[in-house]
Parts: structure tokens; sequence; C-alpha cells
């Protein structure tokens, strides 16, 4: 009972949400829009899971005297004296909006910064020639690049064309075949989720 | 809350529901058909197993050779997204092998309720293993629910921890790049799955293995070997092939009939 109650659960409201995507009927009944408010809720009761383990496992990593520890702490005075300040300020206070702005902005544009340098190694790893399909892939990247870089107009003004045809025939082919296909394992997914076949995700067995 | 328009109470389905409605039917019905056929022992198509399943066990005995531990994230996003449910039954076979093999598990998710609902299946499967007692839950990880934030706690595990093999089965974002030049750098052998199209061309050309689109969820259904589960990968197939079908039949009436097209106007109702 302990297993199958909350999927029974599951089943029936998942039913009910589905079924107002579709039906007028049940739709006016607006149980889709309470289950997304519901979710909501629940979304904010999860956060305290967050808290609680960031702080269990940082402060064992303190006790320990772990390596680095002393990241430990700056992360626990970052996160529970921002927590504090929202406390008596509102988030769009100059206060936090400052901080939040100062060191959130430049520690995102750094990280996403990386991803240049990054797509250059994995690019190296991706185009070296090992079969037919490797080939192909150096050949389509090598028009792409001549086309949308400056040296490649000066030296043949049909790169642009070509990369137009590349984008809109083959890309766009394969793209859709497999969001297609994505999007049949994802409704496959979810009716083995409401009949109760995949389990896993409740920490029981399959079928 | 309500009906808007003249005649909506009057419909059975919304609408511009009509298509999506009728091939969900169709998918269901088919489904069935495999499920009944599978439960009564009835014969059924030859599934063939994906080189990413396989090599599942590979790397776990890959980083028990190499005395490193295993990795494994669902991506950034939350339990709504049905790639992440995805990742379960992967997350499960590879905590049944690590649990056989003693060999660390590293878990780390961007979503509390996914952090939560992993931190239960690597649990109970070691308490199934009869490895309960290898079960650490230090080694499942809740880093944060910002992408980047995420990818920056992820590249500083793998420099410290390097595991010897990386699992990235979810939906990622730009942060897909990070781990997986994070993972190369570490020397782990990769496996990804995403039907992310935007950072698929990244797994290919970074990763050893990759699952691209559907086979992610088909490998969720299959990897677990249960004719039942394995049945409903079949009638995804059947389904495929009657959306080829529309697809191309969609193909001629649309160049037949022009704008007018009535098949599309149909099912568009």
């Amino acid at each position: 009972m302990r297993k199958e109650l909350p999927i029974w659960l599951g089943t029936m409201a998942g039913a009910f949400v589905v079924a107002t995507r579709w039906f007028t009927l049940v739709n006016a009944t607006g149980v889709d829009r309470m289950a997304d408010r519901l979710i909501v809720a629940s979304y904010a009761a999860a956060a305290a899971v967050g808290f609680i383990g960031l702080t269990r496992v940082h402060l064992r990593a303190i006790d320990a005297r772990r390596p680095l520890w002393g990241y430990s702490i700056v992360l626990l005075v970052a996160m529970y004296g921002y927590a504090g300040l929202l406390f008596f300020l509102p988030a769009s206070a100059p206060l936090p909006s400052w901080i939040f702005l100062n060191v959130m902005g430049p520690v995102f544009s750094t990280m996403y910064g990386l991803i240049a340098f990054f797509i250059t190694s994995a690019a190296y790893r991706a185009f070296r020639v090992r079969n037919l399909e490797s080939g192909i892939l150096l050949a389509a990247a090598a028009i792409a690049l001549l086309g949308n870089s400056a040296v490649g107009g000066r030296i043949w003004h049909g790169w642009d064309g070509l990369v137009a045809w590349i984008m809109a025939v083959p890309v766009t082919g394969g793209f859709r075949a497999i969001q297609v296909g994505a999007a049949l394992g994802a409704l496959g997914t979810a009716v083995r989720v409401l009949l109760g076949l995949e389990r896993s995700h409740m920490g029981s067995p399959q079928g | 809350m309500g009906f808007d328009g003249p005649g909506y109470g009057a419909r059975l389905l919304l609408p511009g529901y009509l298509g999506s409605a009728l091939l969900a039917a169709l998918l269901l019905a088919l489904m069935l058909i495999c499920l009944f056929r599978a439960r009564h022992g009835l014969r059924m198509p030859h599934l063939r197993r994906l080189p990413g399943i396989r090599v599942l066990e590979e790397m776990v005995g890959r980083a028990t050779e190499m005395g490193r531990p295993v990795h494994m994230t669902p991506g950034t996003d939350d339990p709504r997204n049905p790639q992440v449910l995805a990742s379960f039954p992967i997350l499960r076979q590879l905590a049944l092998a690590a649990a056989r093999y003693d060999t660390p598990l590293l878990h780390t998710s961007a979503d509390q309720i996914v952090y939560a609902l992993s931190d239960a299946t690597i649990q109970q499967t070691y308490i199934e293993a009869g490895r309960a007692s290898l079960y650490d839950p230090e080694h499942v990880r809740y880093l944060s629910d910002n992408p980047f934030a995420y990818a920056a706690a992820v590249m500083g595990m793998f420099r410290r921890e390097r595991p010897a093999a990386n699992v990235m089965f979810g939906n990622f974002g730009a942060e897909a790049l990070l781990l997986i030049e994070a993972g190369a750098d570490a020397g782990s052998l990769q496996l990804a799955a995403t039907s992310n199209i935007f950072q698929l061309p990244f797994f290919v050309a970074g990763c050893d293995y990759t699952l691209i689109g559907e086979e992610m969820y088909v490998a969720a259904a299959s990897v677990s070997g249960d004719p039942m589960l394995r049945s409903t990968v079949i009638a995804q197939d059947w389904m495929r092939l009657v959306v080829a079908l529309l697809v191309l039949a969609g193909a001629i009436v649309h160049t037949l009939a022009g704008p007018s097209d009535p098949l599309r106007r149909w099912l568009q109702r």
C-alpha cells in the first residue's frame, strides 16, 4: 500500500491534468492551474531540502577539515548572510540588488565566457577525421565557418548560399526528425509513468 | 476558469487539439496492445540493445579498475521534464552496478526535488542489492539551481575527485559544454543523452557515447530488461511509422491542395 497509493494518486492526478489539455469540460474546472500552483508551493518547501543539505555537507567539510574547507565557510557565510539580509530587506532594495548584480553578474558572465574556449577544445576532438561521418561533419563545419567569417567571403562569395542550404535543408530536417522522435519518446515516458509501469523515480523497481 | 468564445461549451475537445488528441490516443492504444501481448507471452519484435546502454556496466568496471568514482547527472531541469524522469532507470542501473563493484557513485543535481528523488532511488537500490552499508549520502549532492553555478561546482568536483566515468542523462543548457570538457580533462569515459537539439552537437562532439533524442527514452525503458516496459518501446516504434506516413501524406496533400490543405485544417480543428 505504501508504494501503490502514491502511484494511484499520481495516475489519477496526472490523467486529470492531461485531460484538461484536451477536453473542454475538464479544462473548465481549472484543475491544471491549481496543479501549477501546487507545484510552485512544493518547490518552495523543497528549497528547504537544498538549504539543509548544503548546510549539512559543508558543516561536515569544515568539521573534518577536508581539502579546501575554507570555501565551505565562504559558502555558508554567503548563503546565510544573503538569506538573512532578505529577511529585513526586499530583494529589489538597493543593497541586495547591488550584491546580486555585482557578484552574480560577473561570475555568470565569466562562466559563460569560458564556453568559447571549451568549444575550441571540443571541436578539436570532434573534427578529427576517423570515419566517413566525422569527415562529413568536418566538411560541413568548415563550410559553416568559412560562410560566417570575413576571410570566407574573400575566398569565394558562394559560401553564404551553401551555408543557408546546409542550415535550411539537412540541419532543419535532422532537427525535426529528432524532435518528432523525442516528442514520441516523451509521450511514451509520460504514459509509462501514468500507468505505473515506470517507477524508478519513486525508488522502486520497474514493472 | 470558464469558457471563452461562442460555441466553446458545445465542443468535446479544445479548439486546435484534434490532431494531438488523436495521436496520443493512438499511442495509448498501441501501448495497451503491446502490453497485452507482452503479458500473455505473445511474439514481439526483437529490440536492438543500444551501444550507450551496453557501455554502462563497462563504465563502472573501468572506474573500479582505476579506483575512481563514477559521476552521474540528470541535467539541470526539474522532474516535470520527461528527460529527467527518463534518467532514473539509468541511475538505478548505475547504482546497481556501483553497489555490485563497490565503486563510489557520485550524483549531482540542480533541482531540490530531483535531489530528493535521486537520493531515495540510490539508497533503495543499494538496499535491494544487499549493500546498504555502501550507500553514502554525501555522494548525492544538490549543488545549485543555477546552471552555471552548478557547472562550476561540478567542474571543481571533477578536478578534485577525477571520476573515471561520467554519465550525463537529461536536459542541459549552455552549461553542457563546460561539463563535457571538465569530464574530458579528468580523463572520464563519457556517455551523454539528451533530446535538447541545441546541446546535442556538443555532446556528439565531446563525448564517447551519445544517445540522441528518442534513444534516451528507449534506453530508459529497455535498460531493466523488463518485457512489459520493452513492449511499450515497440509501440513507440509503430507510432513513429504512423507519424512518418502522416508526414508523407501531409507533404503530398499540401503539394496538391496548396494553402487550402484539408488534412492540416482537419487536424488543427
